[in-house]
């Protein structure tokens, strides 16, 4: 289709780009954090080649060493650089976070949106069921589905997901509700689309803006989640890095006055949750129509 | 003072009285991002005491902007660049918020266009007139028989009942009277009435604004009444200004004004509006028609009309929305659908064009049945081509997220099987013969006007060439300037294209301009159907006449009084 609306098309929505330029140099914490965001991304995909030392490689002449110019953040009880271990943790910390986020966005957008436009009885099964999840302590359910799933880093994903597709399917149901009855879906209507169309070509496109605020918000619970549940012993396990593997490793040596150990990969945590909470937030004002004049 | 857009002798001295408020050389700028936008250059202007000033011209012209600007109301982006406000002879112009309040005290009262946002949901009627008595100084008794005492001055029937009412619990015209009430409790010397009208019914504006105009008159208040609707201006006001792009580029009294505009805005403002007597070649005068009419085809005797309604009805939860509606519409012909809100016409249009099951009765689209295919299947009949409809509210009918050539090519990838080159080639015919600019087909929604956007709205119904087209009170949300081209374009397309039109409308000069025949309609019933020239001269039911006599008018050349006189007759 696009091949031939060619001589017309033209980048989509110069607007949309200056707006957010406009809203970032006004508010320099929210490009701050998209900075940081990206970052941490970027640090995630180059992550072998950024790290000083062998992650899992253990030199137990080195061990337990304070930070120095050698091991800027330390060693650990095995003689493992701390800062390779935190660098190689961000992988798999956000490759969990991006996949559970991603997967309880694409189901719960499509049936919070199915939920919306056809109303009736699936929307108040499924309004039940989501009222019966949200009705668990989240972090319980998400033990309780590793535990029950097996103790893996795919279950992992799958019980983050779970825990927060509740709140996609209330918010994409609640949105897509208010706009059924615009004009353009009944243009749509008698333009000869049909129901599926109508909710995946014209409704959730206009939704998509709205929720990308709550997949960034999402991200930093997200992460806290996976982090969480390693801290206790659930999915991945040692010797792998993962943050909160290190910060629970790291514990055991909090009492002998051994701090690099939980305050590094601890603070990578807390900056991660914060980066992409300030980022959801940033972008909320960025789609919020208001600040469009 | 700058050099004034046009020659002085256009705009008379202010009265010599001496003003109850005057706005001198008064300029307003907006701080946006793309810098700071001029909203008022210059605006002198003074309201003298019991005087009746009305404001006219199209959105964007500042005439709001002039009224927040005197009650200094503006919102944060806007600031007084220069200029002065005089209000009882004191300059009010850079007075604190505090200062202004003692200043002013009650002396300026406003209603606003949209009375339910204006007013707060959740309390009773009663109380918020009570509690704007008694920041004047009234004890809680007291207020409460004053707030009674002005629903009643407002005619509010049942008034007792009525204090302990919710706005949600009140009609539209209600909720106006209560504003009306609202902004005359602390007994005000200036009322500013922002539109106050708009979305209400004719005969309900007229007994609105007939309240407000016997109110004031009664109490011997100056009004700032602000309006696009010159007729509404004329009919009500003393003194009429019109205003076009931040500035006041002519005034006077209406007869005089409209029966000899001098400035060039003006008249194209005079000549776009519908009056009982124009046409739709008069109402764009310099524009010439692009195409000659071509006389539309007899239809061979015996073939049965392009659509028929046989006792149309809805229900919704048992209520009677549209009841036993019948009728016939032949090819090419035009149809116009009238009545009040509540009327039914949207609901009956909506059937028709199967975006709506019907409760009762039969449709028929060249003598076959499409009321028996349910609305949610229709999208996949063979008629959905052939039926289209154009919308009212221009904005909320294209997708925010569609560029213009998206929007039309839609349904032209739903319905035919145009792709490639035969569909873009049929995307920007139609946006030609819609008056769209091909520049304008990339653009998405927010970067058009309204008009713009109606265009693309005709452009994508007519893409698929229907045979009959819908529209919804096409023009609703435009103004008369644009308005006048929309509806010159949609009767050349009628006629070049042999289309007909069902046209539903509240606006009963356009529909007598655009259709053949006219069905009125009244709580879901038809009360009267005829010719359309016959059935405006010489209505034969109570309600039309009543309708028609509802629509205020201003006619060039003859005295404001007559026409005030032969509007009164109901």
């Amino acid at each position: 289709m696009n091949v031939l609306s060619q001589p017309l098309a033209r980048p989509a929505r110069p607007s949309t780009l200056r707006h957010a330029a406009f809203v970032l140099r006004h508010n320099p914490v929210t490009a701050l954090a998209a900075a940081g965001a990206a970052g941490l991304c970027l640090v995630a995909l180059l992550s072998p080649w950024l790290v000083p030392y062998d992650p899992v490689a253990s030199d137990v002449s080195v061990a337990l060493q304070a930070p120095s110019a050698a091991h800027w953040a330390g060693t650990d009880q095995l003689g493992r650089d701390v800062l390779s271990r935190i660098i190689a943790a961000t992988r798999l910390d956000l490759a969990i976070a991006l996949s559970a986020v991603g997967l309880s966005f694409a189901a719960g957008a499509v049936v919070g949106a199915l939920c919306g436009y056809a109303g009736g009885r699936l929307d108040r099964v499924v309004g039940r069921v989501v009222d019966v999840l949200m009705a668990f302590p989240l972090f319980v359910l998400a033990m309780a589905l590793v535990a029950a799933l097996g103790n893996r880093v795919e279950n992992i994903v799958v019980a983050t997901a779970i825990i927060n597709l509740p709140f996609y399917v209330r918010f994409a149901r609640a949105e897509v509700n208010v706009r059924r009855d615009a004009g353009y879906v009944e243009a749509a209507r008698a333009g000869g689309e049909g129901h599926v169309g109508v909710v995946l070509r014209f409704l959730l496109p206009n939704v998509l803006p709205a929720m990308a605020v709550q997949i960034s918000l999402n991200l930093g619970w997200a992460i806290l989640n996976a982090a969480g549940l390693s801290f206790i012993g659930l999915g991945v396990r040692p010797p792998t890095p993962e943050w909160g593997i290190l910060v629970a490793e790291g514990a055991r040596f909090i009492t002998t006055g051994k701090w690099w150990l939980v305050a590094f990969p601890g603070l990578a945590l807390m900056l991660a949750v914060l980066c992409f909470n300030l980022l959801g937030d940033g972008l909320r004002d960025i789609l919020d129509p208001r600040m469009r004049t | 003072m700058p050099a004034p857009p046009l020659p002085t002798p256009l705009l008379p001295t202010p009265p010599l009285a001496a003003p109850l408020l005057a706005l001198d050389d008064l300029r307003v700028t907006f701080a946006t991002r793309q810098g700071p936008v001029e909203a008022l250059r210059g605006v002198t202007l003074a309201v003298a005491p019991g005087e009746t000033l009305g404001l006219v011209g199209e959105s964007g012209s500042g005439k709001s902007v002039t009224a927040f600007a005197a009650a200094r109301l503006l919102d944060r982006a806007g600031r007084i660049a220069g200029g002065r406000i005089r209000f009882r002879g004191g300059d009010v112009t850079r007075l604190s918020a505090a200062d202004l309040r003692a200043a002013h005290g009650a002396a300026i009262g406003m209603i606003f266009q949209n009375p339910r946002a204006a007013l707060n949901p959740i309390r009773t009627v009663g109380r918020q007139l009570a509690d704007v008595l008694r920041a004047g100084g009234l004890s809680g008794a007291a207020a409460r028989r004053r707030a009674l005492e002005s629903l009643e001055a407002v005619r509010i029937r049942d008034a007792v009942r009525r204090l302990d009412a919710y706005p949600h619990e009140l009609s539209g015209g209600m909720c106006q009277r209560v504003m009306i009430a609202l902004a005359l409790a602390g007994a005000p010397a200036l009322l500013i009435a922002d539109e106050p009208t708009t979305g209400l019914d004719v005969t309900t504006q007229k007994t609105v604004m007939d309240l407000v105009a016997r109110l004031i008159a009664e109490r011997g208040m100056a009004m700032i009444l602000i309006t696009h609707d010159l007729g509404l201006a004329a009919q009500y006001c003393g003194r009429i200004a019109v205003m076009e792009a931040g500035r006041l580029v002519e005034e006077g009294a209406p007869d005089a004004l409209f029966a000899a505009p001098r400035h060039p805005y003006t008249r194209r403002l005079v000549a776009a509006s519908p009056t009982p007597t124009s046409t739709l070649d008069a109402l764009v005068p310099e524009a010439p028609r692009a195409v000659p009419l071509a006389p539309r085809p007899r239809p061979a005797p015996g073939t049965p009309p392009l659509l028929e309604v046989q006792g149309l009805g809805k229900r919704f939860a048992g209520a009677v929305a549209v009841e036993d509606v019948s009728f016939s519409l032949r090819e090419g012909e035009s149809l116009g659908l009238v009545g009040e809100s509540g009327s039914g016409k949207s609901t009956t249009s909506r059937m028709i064009c199967r975006l709506l099951d019907a409760s009762a009765g039969e449709i028929l689209f060249e003598g076959g049945s499409i009321g028996g295919i349910p609305a949610r299947d229709f999208h996949r009949s063979p008629h959905r081509r052939a039926i289209q409809i154009v919308f009212q509210d221009p904005t909320d009918s294209l997708n925010p997220r569609f560029s213009a050539f998206e929007s039309i090519a839609h349904p032209l990838r739903r319905l035919t099987d145009l792709r490639g080159a035969a569909l873009h080639g049929r995307v920007v015919e139609s946006a030609e013969r819609a008056g769209l600019g091909l520049g304008l087909l990339e653009r998405f929604p927010h970067q058009l006007s309204g008009g713009q956007k109606a265009r693309v709205g005709i452009a994508r119904a007519i893409a698929v060439r229907p045979r009959l087209l819908v529209l919804d009170e096409p023009t609703a949300a435009l103004d008369v300037s644009v308005q006048a081209g929309v509806l010159r374009l949609l009767d050349d397309l009628r006629r070049q294209d042999g289309l007909a039109f069902l046209f539903v409308s509240h606006d009963l000069n356009v529909v007598r301009m655009m259709c053949e025949r006219t069905i009125v309609l009244q709580g879901g019933r038809v009360v009267e159907a005829g010719p359309s020239a016959e059935l405006f001269r010489a209505p034969r039911t109570a309600y039309t006449r009543e309708l028609l006599a509802a629509i205020p008018h201003f006619r060039p050349g003859v005295p404001r009084e007559a026409v005030a006189g032969a509007g009164s007759v109901a």
